[in-house]
């Protein structure tokens, strides 16, 4: 027998998996449970194994908008909620300046909502027909105050804007956070949210991933460069190649017609999975070829 | 009340004894999960539990010992389903009072429990925090971990906030308005704000992990790990008889690492400490990088130099030059009687703007007024 859920279950993963996006149970699950409680997912993981790619691929499951906010120190209400269209409102004052108007009546006229610039947080509420998903990017490089102001909005789904009053979602956003986690995030946000740690993939879905990603690829290609990465992220070094890595790497090799890894191929290719000269400098210390050698017999 | 929901609430105030963070919020959530029909199947109960339950990588990584262990002698909740059959349909709302107040009891008896638990009692905790880090016993090592994880917590917590308040755009540039605005003919249409800039330092830490500095070090990263976890720009290196960049190390926060690493150096390189190498070494590498931003520099050592004592006051000299000050931590001045008389020490400190002692958790607490200043 096939119960609702396991159904619903079986679509996401199939729907992700037709957007090019592998998934694992415990993120299906997670999918399901932010669909169907409608609480915010807070994704971490180390840099590069997908967790943006997550909501834009859901978003494209459920057919919806995606409403992005990239998260920077110093992100305020102004950029992130909404602002005042300042130049649009001295004007239309300057225009109403001879008008037999009120006080009353002009200030009314310019805090409309026609003067009103939507940031992505009031655009994701005020969505009419369909519910969007909203990605809060990156929410560790944000400081505390904008955490705390994303409460009211993660809680109960509203803002308050003193001019207007109280905007209410008509369809209740599906939010996504994701972190790196740079700094740790506030109790109180982390505990309106449900929670996903995304760890790097293993060798089997990196190569579905890559074969997704790039259907040119071979799976021997494919093999190789994964086998070569997987390696890699045992050897400690400053920046972990992530997934999004090895699909740079595999579609440099591709463009560069290379069917299959050697030690100078690599050495010219280092700068695609290796950001910075430290590592570089460490791959070549302990040798390509060995490396090579020992990604081979994984 | 079905046996499958005390389960669950009982399995819920496991994990709160466990240390998460499991409220009422929580256990609800997790009732409600019964109800979207996650307990046929094992794996996906559990991991829809782990997803309403956790709340950080570690609680992450920890959840499904907790549940394997939790579950193993007990009726899994497909198994007492398909007992019961139909009848234990469970359909709990958040209006059910029922299971409500039974969720709010729990809760409840968890924390008289914890009341009754005198392990955190004030007195304990300023002991506690005045002694030496080298008489901290095994026994009192665990709670003096939680606590010194929370006092560091809240008092990084204390210095971003006041840093974030005087950060605030605030006055309006009026020169700069109406110099903005000419082109609207005068009208001041776009507004233009001075920020009062407040120039954040960088930190730059260098810690002794030679033998005679073996037990401070160790409690010293552990507050160290709570800068960088707070904030950016904080370089830290260890030294002993060789400088080690562990920046990248405490970004990542693993302090398994750091701890094999510690012990790696104190075994190889525990005779003595060459400070004054390890500072020259750092000038000729890593200076121009880390010191073009004239940065504070915080020194954490004993100051027991094996190795020329001109070299390591001529190195911190060229150090001074191109920072903006100079705190030094040394777990010997929370002694009674230390003076620094050693050669190397008695010179250096005329070259310092803050001599400290770090012997202890209080010690490293006051540092908050002067990285107030710093971060």
């Amino acid at each position: 027998m096939i119960d609702g859920k396991t159904e619903e279950l079986r679509n996401i993963s199939n729907g992700l998996e037709e957007l090019n996006y592998i998934s694992d149970e415990a993120l299906t699950i997670n999918l399901f449970l932010l669909k169907n409680l409608r609480k915010p997912l807070l994704l971490e993981g180390n840099t590069g194994v997908g967790k943006t790619e997550i909501a834009r691929t859901f978003a494209k499951y459920l057919d919806t908008d995606l409403i992005r906010l990239q998260c920077y120190e110093g992100l305020d209400v102004n950029s992130a909620v909404y602002e005042w269209n300042y130049q649009k409102q001295l004007l239309s004052i300057k225009i109403q300046e001879n008008l037999d108007l009120s006080i009353e009546e002009k200030e009314k006229h310019i805090f409309n909502d026609e003067y009103l610039l939507e940031r992505p947080l009031l655009k994701s509420i005020k969505a009419e027909s369909k519910a969007p998903v909203l990605l809060i990017d990156e929410i560790d490089r944000a400081d505390e105050e904008f955490e705390a102001l994303l409460l009211e909005l993660l809680s109960d789904f509203q803002i308050t804007i003193p001019e207007i009053g109280t905007v209410t979602a008509k369809q209740q956003p599906y939010v996504i956070l994701t972190s790196n986690r740079t700094r740790e995030l506030s109790d109180a946000l982390k505990r309106r949210c449900l929670y996903h740690w995304i760890n790097y993939p293993t060798a089997e879905k990196e190569i579905k991933i890559l074969q997704k990603r790039l259907p040119n690829v071979s799976l021997d290609l494919a093999t190789q460069v994964v086998n070569f990465i997987q390696y890699l992220r045992d050897l400690e070094f400053s920046k972990i190649p992530g997934v999004a890595e090895s699909i740079d790497w595999a579609s440099a090799l591709l463009s560069l017609n290379q069917s299959e890894l050697n030690e100078m191929i690599v050495d010219q290719t280092l700068g695609t999975f290796l950001k910075s000269s430290d590592d570089i400098n460490k791959l070549r210390t302990i040798g390509i070829n060995q490396v090579l050698a020992r990604a081979a017999g994984l | 009340m079905s046996l499958l929901l005390q389960n669950v609430v009982s399995f819920c105030s496991y994990c709160r004894k466990a240390g998460f963070r499991v409220g009422f919020q929580e256990t609800m959530e997790a009732v409600e999960l019964v109800n979207l029909g996650f307990i046929h199947n094992k794996n996906q109960f559990k991991f829809a539990l782990r997803s309403v339950l956790c709340s950080s990588k570690d609680e992450f990584e920890y959840f499904d010992a907790l549940f394997e262990s939790y579950w193993k002698n007990r009726a899994m909740g497909s198994y007492s389903l398909t007992q019961q059959g139909g009848e234990d349909k469970t359909t709990i709302k958040r209006q059910d009072t029922q299971s409500t107040t039974y969720i709010q009891s729990t809760i409840l008896e968890d924390e008289e429990e914890e009341g009754e638990d005198s392990e955190f009692t004030s007195s304990k905790v300023e002991r506690l925090k005045k002694t030496d880090f080298t008489k901290i016993t095994e026994i009192d090592a665990p709670i003096y971990n939680i606590l010194a994880q929370r006092f560091y917590a809240q008092m990084m917590t204390r210095i971003s906030r006041k840093n974030k308040k005087l950060n605030h755009k605030s006055r309006l540039d009026l020169r700069r308005t109406i110099r903005e605005n000419l082109k609207y003919g005068g009208y001041p249409i776009n507004l233009e704000f001075k920020s009062r800039i407040k120039q954040k330092r960088d930190l730059l830490i260098f810690s002794d992990v030679s033998g005679s500095m073996d037990l401070y070090s160790f409690h010293f990263l552990k507050f160290v790990i709570h800068l960088h976890k707070y904030f950016r720009r904080i370089y830290t290196f260890i030294f002993s008889t060789r400088l080690l960049d562990i920046t990248e190390l405490l970004n990542q926060g693993d302090l398994k690492k750091i701890i094999r690493l510690l012990q790696e150096q104190a075994n190889m390189w525990s005779s003595g400490t060459t400070m004054g190498e390890c500072l020259y070494q750092f000038n000729h590498t890593h200076a121009n990088r880390i010191l073009a931003k004239r940065p504070v520099v915080m020194f954490f050592s004993d100051g027991l130099e094996t190795g020329s004592s001109e070299l390591l006051v001529n190195e911190i000299k060229s150090i001074k030059n191109r920072s903006k000050k100079i705190l030094w931590i040394n777990p010997l001045k929370g002694m009674k009687d230390y003076e620094p008389i050693t050669k190397a020490m008695s010179e250096i400190v005329p070259l310092l703007d803050e001599f400290r002692p770090g012997h202890n958790m209080e010690s490293l607490l006051d540092l908050e007024r002067c990285l107030n200043d710093i971060l």
